[in-house]
């Protein structure tokens, strides 16, 4: 995932990571984007995934996963990202996280 | 992606109000001096509130609202703000019962002093969602609870 904003969660390189992907949009709340690609047909996993105390040393409120296995294609990924952005854009969040 | 699926509508649940709400909240800056402070807390979710109320004679002289959460979360903080700025603390309450109904039976006209609280009336539609909605709500419950009773904090967790 290139989109600038992103917060990947866990190890940065590829190669040391499988299939899912926890991360979060700039200050958008995961139960916010997941409805909104709910909305595109996209289902990605929201919330704590029953891992508060990481939430909690992670500081954050939430995450949002996306899950990819060998059925998924690429134009999936790109409409994933599209997704992303049309929450952003629905949501107007800014280009500078921060107060 | 945008021609094999039609873009979804929103308006529903999102309203233009609700998402004003949520990027500019009202009463955000924490009320220095307050009676009663109560937090509130999903931890299904993870939704955070904080209540800061100050009390004159019996009526809401002001407040303030923060959290972390999701836009519905936030944008009913801050309405709830609005709503009950310089109110009658039973009115407050009453309030507070009359939206929980409006979320429970969205069917139903929506009462005329709910105000922009009708945004919501598309969350309600939506169960997973309706605790977002009712945080604030039930955590300013909890405070005016602790008012009458002389406490000074609150801690809500909405299950």
């Amino acid at each position: 995932l290139d989109v600038e904003g992103i917060t990947l969660y866990g190890p940065q390189d590829a190669s040391e990571r499988g299939g899912a992907v926890t991360f979060n949009y700039r200050d958008l709340h995961p139960h916010d984007l997941s409805q909104v690609l709910d909305g595109y047909g996209i289902a990605i996993r929201a919330g704590h995934h029953c891992a508060q105390p990481l939430m909690g040393r992670l500081d954050v409120v939430a995450t949002a996963r996306a899950s990819f296995y060998v059925y998924n294609k690429e134009e999936e990924l790109d409409a994933l990202v599209e997704g992303i952005e049309a929450a952003a854009r629905l949501f107007r969040v800014p280009a500078r996280t921060g107060a | 992606m945008s021609q094999r699926v039609p873009e979804p509508e929103f308006d529903e649940l999102y309203r233009e109000l609700i998402l004003e709400h949520y990027r500019s909240p009202h009463h955000a800056e924490p009320l220095p001096n307050a009676d009663v402070v109560a937090e509130g807390y999903n931890p299904l979710c993870g939704d955070e509130v904080e209540l800061r109320l100050a009390f004159d004679n019996g009526t809401v002289k002001d407040v303030s609202c923060q959290g972390r959460g999701c836009s519905i979360s936030r944008g009913s903080g801050s309405m709830l703000t609005d709503l009950v700025l310089g109110k009658p603390v039973e009115e407050a309450r009453r309030l507070s019962q009359e939206f929980t109904k409006m979320l429970r039976e969205p069917e139903e006209d929506v009462p005329e002093e709910l105000g922009d609280l009708e945004a919501f009336q598309g969350v309600a539609k939506l169960a997973v969602r309706v605790k977002c909605a009712t945080l604030a709500w039930h955590t300013l419950e909890d405070a005016l609870d602790q008012r009458e009773t002389g406490g000074h904090s609150a801690r809500h967790e909405e299950v």
